[in-house]
């Protein structure tokens, strides 16, 4: 195929790059489990 | 080693319009550039892949900078889909061509006045004629894009093929 008469070349760059996976969610982060006192057993 | 950032003159997509021939099968369709073989392109190497951006490959060695200035190296396309089909790129031309569409390219692009050349492309959406209506679905899962069937004649054989 004959593209005519060239321009100089140029380097494009798509906004969004469809066959780019997204990128996982972060997970969400983990909250420490405090710690449980000892049950009072009666005496 | 990644190849080094290039800092894009344009951001967005070129679009051009351009055939291919249906390969494969009506389940698992594919579609080859046309003019592969008069390149001495391998076969493997001018189909388009469905889930990734379509890589040129120069024929004549180099293996950067692709499209390289003064080879025919590159993804063609034309401007426009009347132009594409007025240089006989249509179904009914000299060449076998089941199917015309929309393309995007990216990377290193050179414009022409009549067309483009191009690092890398991808299928936007597709034209097939209508004897080809069994492939529209199965084409449209493949590559993930529309596809409809439509008349892929020039206006001149329009007119000559209604007697005007």
């Amino acid at each position: 195929m004959d593209i005519g008469e060239p321009k100089p070349a140029i380097v494009v760059e798509p906004l969004e790059d469809p066959f780019e996976q997204p990128a996982p969610a972060p997970e969400p982060e983990k909250l420490p489990v405090p710690e449980r006192e000892p049950e009072k057993v009666p005496a | 080693m990644s190849p080094e950032p290039r800092i894009p003159d344009v951001v967005g997509e070129m679009i051009g319009w351009r055939a291919w021939q249906l390969v494969g099968s009506v389940r698992v369709p594919r579609l080859m550039s046309i003019n592969a073989a008069s390149h001495s392109v391998s076969h493997d190497d001018a189909i388009w892949p469905t889930k990734r951006w379509f890589i040129a490959k120069c024929p004549h060695g180099h293996i950067e900078n692709i499209p390289v200035e003064g080879c025919t190296c590159g993804l063609y396309a034309a401007k426009t889909r009347e132009h594409l089909v007025s240089l006989r790129y249509g179904a009914y031309g000299d060449q076998a061509i089941h199917a015309i569409g929309e393309v995007a390219f990216k990377g290193k692009v050179i414009e022409g006045t009549q067309g483009w050349k191009a690092e890398y492309g991808r299928i936007k959406r597709l034209i097939v004629p209508y004897e080809f209506w069994k492939y529209v679905d199965p084409l449209a899962a493949a590559y993930n894009v529309p596809v409809e069937v439509g008349f892929l004649f020039s206006e001149s054989d329009r007119r000559s093929a209604l007697g005007r």
